[in-house]
């Protein structure tokens, strides 16, 4: 069964690369943005993957490392997608904090 | 020490192997003061784990987790190739622009942002790949964002 989260349990979501000082610090303004825009009263922020903090309900990583991301977090939704310029996860989570949803891993 | 300088650029480098850009693009670090030697070694053994390739024609190679310790100062680096590197033939990416990054806490998330902006668009990467002048990467990238960590 899915892991999910209630949109309204969700206070922080972070984006994980391997370093934490590379993709995942390039994409996370976008999500920031689109957090900003949505009005959103969420915190997001850039880790490495192996210091996922204890307080993020929603871990966007790369499908490379999701695996890692998954022992690191196991409290965590994880949300793994391919390609660094479109990340499906974002509008995803958007929606489903709009819409007031649950935010299921894929 | 600024993270993106003239020191830290290079513009219109003849093309070479995936190996070499990433040693270019260390190298720069190593001048412009922000990492040890080392770290060239830990780029290039990050880049054998998972491609830095992130998309229209832009790599952006740093170390791992562990190479941290051979980071003086964070710092990012440009190196361009007009006729590209291919970085990986399998997928058909070639990189025109290869971004050392060596970073010990957030003062580079301004400089990716811009990047990650600048690259979205075909015709905007373009420009960086095709500038002529140093100044115009180094205040593509430099811009004030909106939102910062």
């Amino acid at each position: 069964m899915a892991k999910s989260v209630p949109a309204a349990s969700v206070k922080k979501i972070v984006i994980a690369c391997e370093a934490g000082m590379g993709s995942s610090v390039m994409v996370t303004n976008q999500l920031k943005k689109k957090v900003k825009q949505a009005n959103l009263n969420v915190q997001v922020e850039h880790t490495p993957a192996r210091a996922i903090p204890q307080d993020a309900q929603i871990v966007v990583v790369h499908k490379g490392l999701a695996k890692m991301a998954r022992e690191k977090a196991p409290w965590a939704v994880v949300l793994p997608f391919d390609n660094f310029m479109n990340i499906p996860a974002f509008e995803r989570i958007i929606k489903a904090l709009q819409n007031n949803t649950d935010i299921e891993e894929a | 020490m600024a993270i993106l300088s003239e020191e830290t650029v290079q513009l219109n480098v003849p093309t070479t192997s995936k190996e070499d850009a990433i040693r270019q693009a260390g190298e720069l670090l190593v001048k412009g003061g922000h990492v040890s030697p080392s770290y060239i070694k830990g780029m290039l053994a990050r880049e054998q784990t998972m491609s830095t390739y992130i998309g229209n024609g832009v790599a952006i190679p740093h170390g791992t987790f562990d190479d941290k310790e051979s980071i003086h100062s964070t710092g990012i680096s440009v190196v361009q190739y007009p006729e590209g590197v291919v970085w990986d033939a399998d997928e058909g990416e070639t990189a025109y622009l290869v971004i050392g990054i060596a970073a010990t806490a957030n003062e580079h998330v301004g400089v990716l942002s811009n990047l990650a902006e600048a690259i979205e668009e075909p015709e905007s990467a373009e420009q960086l790949i095709r500038a002529t002048d140093p100044m115009v990467i180094i205040e593509r990238l430099s811009r004030p964002q909106e939102e910062e960590a």
